[in-house]
């Protein structure tokens, strides 16, 4: 995915632009609002992750200008303000997602693939990464077609992280996607609920799925 | 250093200030008065003098009608020359009488009578008027005398008009003096009573967030003015003192963010500090990133109590139910609780709508289950109710763990308080030391109250009691 980083913050800017190349994007990196339209207009990107405090105009008056081109290609806002009316403005201005800082790398990957998704309309009746499968219609996870009996916070824990597979999801995310409330104490509500699933679908096999990456949080893998 | 600006006049324009307004406000209601005392006290005196002469009038008329009834035809002449002695020797100036038949034709007159035209025409007996400068009544005889039918008695009005004319004189200059002296004292009066304001002015323009010490005298009279000047003092006694708590709490928030910040520099100092194994620098990355997380956590914590403090508007709350907010909460923290070997339950839970803020009633939540998991030993017990009592609803979070002793009970809503058993606890037990601080501003901004009731070793109880929404408890009472 080519993805355009519109951010003022040099070792901010830079941070994200390694980032995306490691993780197999190609990365565009402008420090001003004027070069970005520019980029954004001639369509060649794929998604914009856009700064709103920038030096020559607001990221939201970028916006609108794309927008107003009849331009669909995703947005991504990044900004330090996080108020609900902040978050609505950029809405409304017709930003695709909304990412507050300082906020976590895997969490800014997961934005932009179920962005890419959401465009290329992908709603899969069933999950599948390597031996395991998830059917969303009956609810029946399998692993080398051994049923496996899951409660509702553990399968709903399992199908956000097989939607995302591959990609390193923090705790943050995971418990916004549960529970609908971020946990920021020292206390790790998710790891208990990891451990299970982790017992449910790995301790007989050979090839552990979920594995935690320390620091940043837990990924499923096929290999 | 601002010296300048303070003796600087804050106010635009002389005729705007309360001291000129004052005086001419003060001015003009003296001199109306003053005016109008004159003025009548004028008008009555002239009213008192013409009285007095109509009561002489009026009783000389009845003297000389009796006289004429009594004199025989014959002695005419005497009367007459009775009549001219009493007009020369009348204390009125310019006194006469005159007789007229029944045709009102004048029949004889005294010397020094008044010219005969032009006449008046007298309608009504023994009522006088005032006519070309004279007084004149009327009075009907019934005499023997050569058919007089008529007698009227006058005199000029030349002494009332010299005394009106005098004391006129006297009322101009005293109008005059009122005119010149009143504006005067009014504005001697407004400066008195606008020195006061002046005074609270200038020390009002004097403080600054940085010294707020200085206070306004009170002068002890009691007025206004002083109620002003007590009113300003304890406004700035509560800003100072507010001031002074949200000094400490820069100061805490600065010092609880050093710590992160320490971490992360000196694992960063030593990574960068010579060649280690790649096991090395992702060690010290993991203990880099898990700062920076602590340091996320204060930072949106200290920000989440500036949002409660701000006291959101009402507008913006929305309908929230408790209940189901407190079951996702109990899920959140069932597994930590059944990893610690707690047994977290929820017990009676009531269908529940409040307005509100959602993500905050949220946190609340979360740090009253967190705080109950984290200081219940294994073994014991949390439990969680939502009780509706309207209009009310009661949510409590009760636990079997240390307890919160008496002398701590007073300081756990303080911000970056910490209790005793908080501090001392292994690593991973720790907090921000806002949470229940957090707590208590949500609540209060809900209009609500949170309590604790602790027992040592036996266990805290929290309850928050919150306003149900209007819609339910109108339900509640059908």
């Amino acid at each position: 995915m080519d993805v355009l980083v519109v951010e003022d913050d040099d070792i901010l800017g830079k941070a994200l632009r390694r980032g995306l190349e490691d993780a197999g994007h190609r990365c565009t990196l402008v420090a001003n609002g004027a070069k970005g339209l520019e980029i954004a207009v001639a369509q060649k990107c794929d998604a914009v992750v856009l700064d709103l405090m920038l030096p020559d105009r607001s990221g939201l008056d970028v916006l609108r200008a794309i927008r107003s081109e009849g331009i669909r290609t995703p947005v991504i806002i990044l900004t330090a303000l996080g108020s609900v009316e902040e978050r609505v403005d950029g809405l409304n201005a017709g930003a695709d997602d909304y990412l507050i800082k300082p906020f976590s790398f895997p969490e800014l990957l997961a934005r932009l693939s179920a962005i890419a998704r959401r465009s290329h309309n992908l709603t899969a009746q069933d999950l599948c990464v390597g031996p395991l499968s998830l059917d969303l219609a009956t609810r029946r996870v399998t692993r080398d077609a051994r049923e496996i009996d899951l409660t509702p916070t553990e399968f709903s824990l399992l199908e956000f992280l097989m939607r995302n597979a591959g990609q390193v999801l923090t705790r943050k995310m995971l418990s916004e996607h549960l529970w609908d409330s971020n946990w920021e104490g020292v206390t790790n509500v998710i790891e208990v609920h990891i451990t299970r699933l982790r017992g449910k679908i790995d301790r007989d096999f050979d090839q552990p799925l979920l594995q935690t990456v320390r620091g940043r949080g837990y990924v499923l893998r096929a290999s | 250093m601002h010296g300048s600006a303070n003796k600087r006049q804050p106010i635009g324009s002389v005729w705007r200030t309360l001291r000129f307004r004052l005086a001419v406000w003060n001015a003009a209601a003296v001199i109306i008065t003053a005016l109008v005392t004159l003025v009548g006290l004028r008008q009555g005196v002239s009213w008192a003098l013409v009285r007095e002469l109509d009561q002489v009038l009026l009783d000389d008329a009845q003297d000389v009608g009796l006289m004429i009834q009594e004199t025989p035809t014959d002695q005419a002449t005497e009367l007459q020359g009775n009549l001219n002695r009493m007009a020369e020797s009348h204390e009125h100036h310019g006194w006469y009488v005159k007789l007229f038949d029944a045709d009102a034709n004048e029949v004889w007159a005294t010397k020094n009578a008044r010219p005969n035209l032009p006449r008046p025409n007298i309608q009504r007996e023994r009522s006088p008027i005032t006519f070309d400068g004279y007084r004149i009544v009327q009075s009907r005889v019934d005499a023997a005398i050569s058919n007089v039918k008529y007698i009227r008695v006058g005199a000029t009005l030349d002494q009332i008009n010299e005394d009106m004319a005098r004391i006129d004189r006297w009322v101009l200059l005293a109008a005059g003096a009122v005119l010149l002296t009143a504006p005067l004292c009014g504005y001697w009066l407004a400066s008195r009573a606008a020195e006061t304001v002046g005074e609270i002015i200038t020390t009002a323009s004097r403080l600054r967030p940085s010294h707020l010490e200085e206070r306004l005298s009170i002068r002890g009279t009691g007025d206004e003015l002083d109620l002003l000047a007590e009113t300003i003092n304890s406004l700035l006694d509560r800003i100072a003192a507010y001031l002074n708590v949200k000094r400490d709490f820069l100061a805490n928030a600065a010092h609880e963010l050093r710590t992160p910040l320490a971490a992360i520099r000196s694992s960063v100092e030593v990574a960068l500090n010579g060649e280690r194994s790649p096991e090395e620098y992702e060690e010290l990355m993991v203990d880099v990133i898990e700062e920076c997380g602590a340091l996320e956590a204060l930072v949106n914590q200290l920000l989440l109590l500036s949002e409660t403090e701000a006291e959101l508007p009402a507008t913006k709350f929305e309908q929230v139910d408790l209940n189901e907010l407190t079951l996702k909460a109990v899920d959140m923290f069932s597994g930590v609780a059944e990893a610690r070997g707690v047994k977290l339950r929820a017990g009676r839970i009531d269908y529940a709508a409040v307005n509100g803020n959602r993500g905050h009633l949220r946190q609340v939540l979360n740090n009253l289950l967190d705080n109950a998991v984290k200081y219940t030993p294994g073994g014991g017990d949390v439990s969680v109710e939502v009780v509706v009592d309207a209009p009310f609803v009661r949510l409590r979070v009760a636990d079997t763990g240390a307890g919160i002793s008496a002398e701590e009970q007073q300081h756990i809503f303080q911000r970056f308080f910490r209790a005793e058993s908080a501090r001392t606890r292994s690593p991973g037990v720790g907090g921000t030391g806002l949470g229940l601080s957090i707590c208590q501003s949500v609540v209060h901004n809900h209009g609500g109250e949170i309590d604790c009731e602790s027992n040592v070793d036996h266990g805290t109880t929290f309850t928050v009691t919150l306003p149900l929404a209007e819609v339910e408890s109108a339900a509640a009472n059908n």
